[in-house]
């Protein structure tokens, strides 16, 4: 295979002539660990909560050095304002046979609305609610919670009572070590509340959890860089929030011109005070522009239209809600 | 057993492929490659994840077509994190190991360059010990171990840069998990390879330059199909035992357990195949497209011979 490839190796390294690698950061000694806040003030007091032995030192990164814990999946905390985050691993043995491990992620953002936004963005409606933290939810085999600017996943490997109340304990015993404090984003108080799924709500803050909720276009068409998605019975709403409504205006005329353009979409058609069109599944999608926000209904035909009228009803004596940043 | 194939029409191979410009075309070029696998896609089911794999390249024909004798075999497996169904598991990657052994191989070798804590926590190394097969870690901050390689059909991305440990092996099987991924929604087959470029630049498939966010994620998934044109794995046996269907790559996710192992050469169709075990179509997914586009494989599950069985 070597051989095979000489001649375009040759080529290649006359191409990189001048190209200079960029050295991915070093990773930080212990002592440089130690330095400014120490993400590690979050992990539960002693080595064993509940009985459950921490393994190892844990692994901490700070901004882009995330990358190097866990590649593409760094992408989405950086959109929500990552700061740092510590990872440490527990396990608890019965026996040779019997043994159990727990993860624990602790990730500290630069905001409570960034810690909201990656709890709404991991968490779904499935599993229970537990009494940690704000919206602690034990889903399966892992539970999800914040607090503060902080953000937590403690992850079990199966889904057996054991395991499940080693999970509650150590998110307890981070929970007690976070300052308490942070409030749901203003804008999430514009979602019409009736028929909303529990924990139907997604807070976005840019375009990656956007695609990941519901792709209008792999680009940023709308310049989404605040929103929330609503999750209903039969449909879904989106409401994006610009500075005003002159950018919300302009980004509502960029995206729609993207939308008109897109094989994907069929039966573009003018309503009254909006647009409405067909995705390539069937569903309906109801645009408008409304003030400072674009609103967006994703369902079937008549209940998008019915979604949007509510809406609207509701944003329309709500259009200045308090800066959530 | 339960069997079914699904028979429509056989896929056209491509004659568009660059052989000369193919990565891991090894000595398979001069004998099972060119000669057709009975069947274009193996899919085994059933809770022995071992005998599954046996099972489904036992169906296209037996590792002999793949490895020869004395041949040098290297595996990418995915060990990203050991959260549940994050990572391939172990006994999928044992059952490739063993059957290579069993052809002859020369050397087999796990390479990555993901550290070593990964292998060891997702109970891969363990297995590769046992089998005796190698591991072989990559630094992944050190440049020099990564071979510039030039994609003369890149749209996005123009140069490769391969691990150089890759090219002392003559086989490539790659045996990825398949799951949810960020943004474009789907890992398998054709991202896993990611997995030999270096980090430095799969950074650049995420970010546009390291200087700029990038919206586009049509980006990433160019970079994907522009990378599997220089590479091409002789073989690829992907998990789909279980799997998370949210919150990919690293999860915790909603996990969905098909107890699947599916066996095949062409990675367009392979990955095509694994959207629907979660209702996604291969056509919603960016680089899938971009891949046809390339020529690198056939996306139409109804042009393919596909053989699902249950063990």
């Amino acid at each position: 295979m070597r051989n095979r490839f000489l001649s375009l190796l040759t080529l290649s390294f006359t191409l990189m002539v001048g190209v200079s690698g960029t050295a991915l950061p070093a990773r930080r000694s212990p002592v440089e660990q130690e330095d400014s806040r120490n993400v590690t003030q979050y992990l539960p007091a002693g080595r064993s909560p509940d009985g459950w032995i921490a393994q190892g030192d844990g692994q901490i990164a700070r901004g882009e050095d995330l990358y190097q814990l866990i590649d593409g999946g760094a992408e989405i905390f950086h959109e929500y304002g990552f700061e740092q985050a510590v990872f440490m691993s527990y396990e608890r043995k019965n026996g040779d046979e019997d043994k159990r491990s727990i993860n624990l992620e602790i990730y500290e953002m630069e905001s409570p609305a960034g810690a909201y936004g990656m709890y709404t963005f991991r968490s779904s409606e499935r599993g229970e609610e537990v009494s940690i933290g704000n919206g602690g939810r034990l889903e399966d085999y892992y539970l999800n919670f914040w607090k503060g600017n902080v953000f937590v996943s403690v992850i079990g490997f199966d889904s057996d009572q054991v395991t499940a109340e080693g999970v509650k304990a150590i998110a307890a015993a981070v929970e007690t070590r976070i300052t308490p404090g942070g409030k749901e984003p203003h804008l999430v108080d514009l979602l019409p509340v009736e028929g909303l799924k529990p924990n139907g709500v997604e807070y976005l803050r840019g375009n990656l959890a956007l695609c990941n909720n519901y792709r209008l276009s792999s680009g940023n068409i709308f310049g989404v860089k605040e929103g929330v998605i609503g999750v209903y019975k039969d449909h879904r709403v989106f409401l994006f929030s610009y500075e005003n409504e002159t950018e919300s205006l302009k980004w509502f005329t960029r995206g729609l011109n993207h939308l008109k353009n897109n094989p994907d979409l069929s039966g573009f058609a003018r309503l009254a005070e909006g647009y409405t069109m067909k995705d390539s599944r069937g569903s309906h999608l109801c645009l408008e522009s409304c003030g400072k926000f674009i609103l967006m209904v994703l369902g079937t035909e008549k209940n998008a239209l019915t979604a949007m009228k509510h809406l609207k009803k509701r944003i329309g004596p709500l259009q200045s809600p308090a800066p959530s940043r | 057993m339960a069997e079914k194939i699904t028979r429509r029409t056989f896929i056209k191979r491509s004659a568009a492929f660059g052989a000369s410009t193919i990565v891991g075309a090894g000595v398979l070029s001069n004998c099972a490659r060119n000669t057709k696998p009975p069947v274009d896609i193996a899919v085994i089911q059933g809770g022995d994840y071992f005998e599954n794999t046996m099972r489904a390249i036992e169906s296209l024909g037996g590792m002999e077509r793949f490895v020869s004798k004395g041949s040098r075999v290297a595996i990418l497996a995915n060990p990203q994190r050991n959260n549940p169904g994050a990572y391939t598991k172990p006994e999928i990657v044992r059952a490739v190991i063993s059957m290579c052994n069993q052809a002859g191989a020369g050397a087999i070798s796990c390479l990555s360059w993901l550290p070593e804590e990964n292998w060891e926590n997702t109970g891969i190394k363990t297995v590769v010990e046992e089998e005796g097969a190698g591991l072989v870690i990559v630094d992944r901050k050190d440049e020099t171990l990564f071979e510039p390689v030039p994609i003369p059909e890149g749209i996005s991305l123009k140069e490769a840069r391969i691990m150089k440990s890759f090219f002392d092996y003559d086989i490539f099987i790659d045996v990825p998990v398949t799951k949810d991924h960020i943004g474009n929604r789907f890992t398998g087959t054709m991202k896993n390879l990611m997995g030999l470029n270096s980090p430095l630049s799969n950074r650049s498939f995420h970010r546009d330059g390291w200087e700029t966010d990038i919206d586009a994620i049509t980006h990433l998934d160019q970079c994907i199909a522009d990378l599997n044109t220089v590479i091409s794995p002789d073989l690829c046996v992907v998990d789909a035992t279980e799997f998370i269907t949210t919150n990919g790559p690293f999860g915790p996710g909603e996990l969905l357990k098909p107890e699947k192992v599916i066996a095949g050469t062409d990675r367009v169709a392979i990955d095509a195949y694994c959207c629907t075990l979660w209702g996604l179509r291969g056509d919603e997914i960016i680089h899938i497209n971009k891949a046809y586009e390339h020529g690198i494989g056939e996306m139409d599950l109804t042009k393919l011979l596909v053989y699902e069985a249950e063990a």
